[in-house]
């Protein structure tokens, strides 16, 4: 189903949540709505499901307009970050509500319920009681509840935040095999940069109540809207300059750059660097922090800009170091200079 | 270990300090001549027994009229305190905080201005020295019970199940039966039983806006505990305990079974 979402607003207590947030999710699409927390990504899950009031703004699911539905009629369900299973019921109860409101006789629902729960590998756990329930076993009886109401729209609101690491690998890997069988539209609400990336079709970044930038992983990573969205990916570095005569200038390169003359800034991702006994770049070590399978160095150039490079496993360098790099700025991600900032 | 000892102590002592009294009362029913200093009346006699079962009272009707007294003001302080709860702790509305207080203040105002003054609203109404008139007043007498129990049960369970029951395709009144009720029935069943008790025992509303019309178990007992005649006060207190024990069973029976079928459907 394609879901449309256009310059919605809502209001909370007064406080504007969403400011005219437009989205569309085409027909079993995978989008993440990533944005750090407070930006609106909850809201806006639960105006989609009628679960909060809009202000303005309209939603439509396969053109049918929804704004003046209630939440028990839009086919649209939401996977809560807290679970939600009903604490008095059986697994397999849990999984086989939404079939018993729509009127599925007693037995037909239980086995279908009994099918779903060994689809999210919990098969034979039927008849027990939730209540004893890990937290990742909770996660997957409310997937399989969520796909037992056959959703025209499934909202996924950080539903892998409270796991271990461990597990919320397996419930990714889940999740996008069950997206790809059941070819459900979904939209994934996270702050989680890498399961936004990693796991969907297409990001939106969300800020302040208003989407920022949408595009696929590749697009808002690599190509930033703004230097907003580029910080939030973290790991950049942006550098003052001007561009005169086709060329951008700053401290550090001079590269060629169609833009009109002016002051812009320079945003260099960590891996741009590449280190090479010869490189152009001596760059001095400031601080090694060893992270397991990976080492976080920050390397500071001569003009004092600090920049922070990731290198594999436990790298052999302590401060003081000198090393020497290349710079491959490829494409590179240009904003007009932002002043006070 | 240590704390399971401390526990049992103090099991004991309860235990003691409402079975002690009960058994002098059974002891003082059954007695024709019980005088200080021995330690067990000297004569037995089922004098009360028989003047509870045959004597001037009808106790079947006396039972009758208190136990439905007593279940309609149950039935309908939780009734209306689960509708506040649910107002106070799930909505938010200009006067709430009115609402709260106002919900609290039978406990603040005394008993005797609160019959005195509602039995003359009731005589104005055309309700005083009835049946429906008592109830009421048993009813607002019971009702902060009811509400400060049930708004606590609400409001730790919040609204968030019932949304997802929403999403999952519940209606709002599907997904209150379905959803919240089983899990607020422990709730339900102390405000049931507190309500009950507190209209079974209501002694002076009940003569002031019945106007000894009405007839309760608690009205007829209490003059036989002021006359002076322990032993047939005795058996009353007996019926009055155990009859008020019976139909608290008796909701908890009807909830369990309830709930059975709830799981079934």
């Amino acid at each position: 189903m394609k879901l449309e979402i256009e310059n919605l607003s809502v209001a909370l207590e007064g406080r504007d949540i969403l400011r005219g947030v437009s989205l569309r999710v085409e027909e079993g699409e995978f989008l993440s709505l990533l944005g750090p927390s407070g930006c609106g990504k909850t809201t806006l899950l639960k105006t989609v499901a009628g679960i909060i009031a809009p202000r303005s703004g309209g939603i439509r699911l396969d053109g049918e307009d929804l704004t003046g539905l209630p939440p028990h009629k839009r086919g649209v369900v939401i996977l809560f970050q807290d679970i939600r299973l009903f604490p008095h019921m059986t697994a397999a109860e849990n999984v086989s509500f939404p079939l018993r409101m729509q009127g599925v006789g007693r037995r037909e629902r239980l086995e279908q319920a009994e099918e779903l729960l060994s689809r999210v590998r919990l098969p034979g756990w039927g008849p027990r009681r939730v209540e004893s329930f890990s937290g990742g076993e909770r996660q997957r009886v409310a997937l399989a509840r969520a796909l037992a109401a056959k959703p025209r729209l499934l909202l996924l609101d950080e539903p892998f935040s409270a796991l271990d690491e461990n597990l919320r690998e397996d419930m990714r890997a889940l999740v996008l095999s069950l997206h790809r069988e059941f070819h459900m539209t979904t939209v994934l609400v996270t702050h989680d940069r890498e399961e936004a990336l990693s796991m969907s079709g297409r990001v939106a970044l969300l800020f302040d109540g208003a989407v920022e930038q949408c595009g696929t992983p590749r697009e808002v990573y690599l190509h930033p809207a703004t230097r907003r969205a580029a910080d939030y990916f973290g790991g950049c570095t942006c550098l003052d300059g001007e561009v005169r005569g086709g060329l951008f200038h700053c401290s550090l390169v001079t590269l060629p750059a169609s833009l009109p003359e002016g002051r812009y800034t320079l945003c260099l991702r960590e891996q741009m660097w590449r280190p090479a006994g010869n490189g152009p770049y001596a760059l001095t070590v400031k601080e090694v922090r060893f992270r397991g399978p990976e080492t976080m160095v920050a390397l500071a150039a001569e003009d004092g800009t600090l920049f922070h490079k990731r290198f594999p496993g436990p790298a052999p360098f302590q401060a003081g170091d000198v090393l020497r790099f290349h710079l491959d700025v490829g494409d590179p991600v240009l904003f007009p200079r932002e002043e006070g900032l | 270990m240590r704390r399971n000892v401390l526990l049992r102590l103090f099991l004991a002592a309860a235990v003691l300090c409402i079975l002690l009294p009960a058994a002098v009362l059974v002891l003082w029913s059954a007695a024709a001549r019980w005088s200080w200093p021995s330690l067990l009346p000297e004569r037995w006699s089922a004098r009360t027994v028989r003047e509870l079962l045959f004597g001037s009272q009808d106790l079947w009707r006396l039972l009758g009229s208190s136990m439905s007294l007593g279940s309609g003001a149950a039935g309908l302080s939780t009734l209306i305190g689960l509708l506040t709860a649910r107002a106070v702790s799930l909505y938010d509305f200009p006067g709430k905080g009115l609402v709260r207080f106002a919900g609290l203040l039978p406990l603040l105002i005394p008993g005797t201005v609160f019959a005195t003054g509602i039995h003359l609203v009731l005589l104005r109404l055309g309700l005083a020295d009835t049946a429906a008139g008592v109830l009421l007043v048993h009813v607002m007498t019971a009702l902060p019970y009811s509400i400060s129990i049930l708004t606590d049960v609400t409001a730790a369970l919040g609204g968030a199940l019932e949304e997802q029951a929403a999403v999952l395709g519940a209606g709002p009144v599907r997904a209150f039966f379905a959803i919240s009720l089983p899990e607020l029935m422990p709730g339900v069943l102390s405000s049931l039983s507190m309500a009950f008790i507190l209209s079974y025992s209501q002694y002076f509303t009940t003569l002031i806006v019945g106007g000894g019309r009405v007839k309760t178990l608690a009205l007829v007992m209490v003059p036989y505990i002021q006359g002076g005649d322990r032993s047939l006060a005795s058996v009353y207190a007996l019926a009055f305990t155990g009859s008020a024990l019976l139909v608290s069973a008796l909701f908890e029976a009807l909830i369990r079974h309830w709930q059975k079928r709830g799981d079934r459907l």
